[in-house]
């Protein structure tokens, strides 16, 4: 996997980022143990600080919880990763009707586009 | 706890120049801390006085509290710019050096990596190109568990592939209990792995912030800070 | 830790030496074979040749190397870029000065030792075996009613003499490579400058000591054999000047190894 940091946002904003998507994703499923901090930030070519600093604001967010002894765990409220993966879903599909009222399609149009290509997808 | 480098209007003259013109610098353990600055900014000059291969004209560096000496090298890891292993050793008896004389080498740590990087302990340094001599002294000063690592430019004239595994090893190997500095000026390289910054120009530190500061702040990278704040 | 640099001191400095040494015997041994066989042929003495020639350049080229490999390891392992390692080992600049003293003490008087015992090998049959115990005795015979009871002390204080005085310019070397290295510019010039230099010292404040005693004691020089107490003292005093410049240099050059380092 490769994980493309650009360079003018902080790092650990940027992690967050990518591990949310991770864990909606299914790459790592509720209730997996997450890779160390060391682990993680060796495989991200990042400061073990900053992964730290992301790991923690995954916390903060409820995405994962550390028990004592055993580490990091991804959390099993399936309830809650469906509520992330439903804004990070919002935030591409806000992106994408910008876009497109900026091509100057009109509601309607946009709608029928979709369904075409959905369409075409399942072919 | 003491910070483990700091400096109080540390001064450092030449007959020629003065390389450093009052420094003051607090690093904390648990940082990986870039030192960056052009050439003759006064980087080396102030990694060598860290390691007492200069004494203060004016002013003091103090290691883990302690002035330069045996103590502080006892904990202080090196990696100067240039290849400083004798030429008539083995790999093996550098290994065995570095094991006499610093009870914190892990000569295992040392072992494996030669083992990843395929090479032979038992070459003779002699017989070895610059680049595998380079690789050789970072496994070395990396297989130390001390508290400051001082590596001057350790990824200048080094093809990306190694490059990679350089910044790897300086990831895989960090301790909350120990400090990095790396004094470089392939800033884009290695912003990612960087906790803080601390510019160097004319021996004076123009800037010492944390790496996240800068580019939420300024939302700049600090290879583009660097390039406006050293622009010719 | 001062045991730890003595171990590599001489581990990089052995496998120079011990070779010639070995090669030295070898040839000692072979010439000395070579030396009972006398013949007209020409190519026959081809070898003989060679092995005597081998032989005598041998003795030079250990003798040469021995100040050369001082001065080098001095210089190459302190002074130029293997300089980074050993003073950031956490080891004191006295122990690198000392590690270094000793070990090159000891492969000079080792190679003055094997010299001596090679030509032995070389040269001695039972003939000359009698004949050099008859020069001894006869200097023996010589020398004891002049200085009677005193042969040994005196034996004795011209040898701490001459290690102190072998110690002493050895120091005086490196006292000068040491200054020679804080001439930015012109470091082979700086030391050889120094060398003359600290010679001169040297010399000079002999000469003063030597014309300090001359007065001190007038008409010493009257009778043939000076006086024992006089042989005492100009021993003893020669001595205790070279433990001094000894020191003296000791101090110079740990200063400028702690004080005045500037590795390039």
């Amino acid at each position: 996997m490769t994980w493309e940091l650009k360079s003018d946002r902080p790092i650990y904003l940027q992690l967050v980022e990518q591990l949310e998507l991770d864990i909606v994703s299914g790459r790592y499923q509720p209730g997996d143990k997450f890779p160390s901090v060391r682990d993680l930030a060796t495989e991200a070519a990042v400061n073990p600080n900053t992964m730290q600093k992301a790991l923690a604001e995954l916390e903060d967010l409820e995405l994962l919880y550390t028990q004592r002894t055993s580490g990091r765990f991804v959390t099993e409220d399936v309830e809650k990763i469906r509520q992330v993966k439903e804004k990070l879903a919002r935030q591409q599909l806000e992106l994408f009707f910008d876009n497109m009222r900026k091509l100057g399609l009109s509601q309607e149009e946009i709608v029928s586009l979709l369904h075409t290509i959905t369409k075409e997808k399942s072919e | 706890m003491n910070p483990i480098l700091e400096c109080r209007e540390l001064v450092k003259h030449f007959p020629a120049s003065i390389a450093l013109a009052g420094v003051n610098l607090s690093l904390n353990r648990g940082r990986i801390v870039g030192l960056l600055g052009p050439n003759g900014s006064g980087k080396s000059t102030l990694i060598k006085l860290a390691n007492g291969l200069l004494t203060p004209t004016m002013g003091k560096i103090l290691i883990d509290g302690n002035a330069p000496g045996i103590e502080s090298k006892k904990i202080v890891s090196y990696l100067p710019e240039r290849t400083y292993l004798n030429d008539w050793m083995r790999v093996s008896e550098m290994i065995a050096f570095f094991k006499d004389f610093y009870e914190n080498f892990d000569d295992k740590k040392a072992y494996e990596m030669l083992t990843r990087l395929n090479i032979n302990p038992k070459d003779k340094l002699k017989t070895m190109s610059k680049g595998t001599k380079e690789k050789v002294q970072l496994i070395l000063v990396m297989s130390r568990q001390a508290d400051l690592y001082l590596l001057d430019e350790p990824i200048g004239g080094v093809d990306p592939a190694a490059r990679d595994y350089i910044l790897n090893t300086i990831i895989s190997n960090y301790s909350e209990n120990a400090t990095m500095v790396i004094s470089t000026h392939l800033i884009a390289d290695i912003e990612q792995v960087l906790d803080d910054v601390v510019f160097i120009s004319q021996g004076q530190i123009v800037l010492s912030s944390s790496v996240d500061e800068i580019r939420e702040k300024q939302g700049k990278s600090i290879d583009g800070l660097f390039r406006e704040v050293f622009k010719c | 830790m001062l045991s730890k640099l003595l171990k590599y001191e001489y581990k990089a400095t052995a496998r120079i030496f011990v070779p010639l040494y070995i090669a030295l015997l070898v040839f000692s041994i072979i010439n000395r074979f070579f030396l009972s066989y006398e013949t007209n042929n020409v190519f026959l003495s081809i070898p003989l040749v060679i092995g005597k020639l081998s032989y005598a350049m041998l003795i030079i080229a250990i003798v040469v190397l021995s100040l050369v490999i001082m001065i080098q390891r001095y210089y190459k392992n302190l002074l130029s870029e293997e300089g980074y390692l050993m003073f950031t080992l956490p080891v004191r600049s006295r122990d690198h000065i000392i590690s270094k003293l000793v070990v090159s003490f000891t492969w000079n008087i080792a190679t003055i030792v094997l010299v001596i015992g090679s030509l032995m090998i070389l040269l001695v049959t039972p003939e000359n075996l009698v004949m050099i115990k008859e020069a001894l005795t006869q200097a023996w015979n010589e020398i004891q009613p002049v200085f009677g009871s005193n042969v040994f002390l005196i034996g004795l204080e011209l040898a701490a003499l001459m290690i102190v005085g072998f110690i002493c310019s050895i120091l005086m070397i490196y006292t000068a490579i040491s200054i020679g290295q804080l001439v930015t510019k012109h470091k082979l010039l700086g030391s050889f400058g120094a060398y003359i230099g600290l010679n001169f010292i040297t010399q000079t404040v002999s000469s003063i000591m030597v014309a300090i005693a001359g007065f001190a004691s007038p008409g010493i020089f009257d009778s043939a054999t000076p006086p024992i107490w006089f042989i005492h003292a100009i021993l003893l005093g020669s001595a205790v000047m070279s433990v001094v410049f000894c020191v003296g240099y000791f101090i110079v050059t740990n200063y400028i190894l702690t004080r005045k380092l500037n590795l390039e």
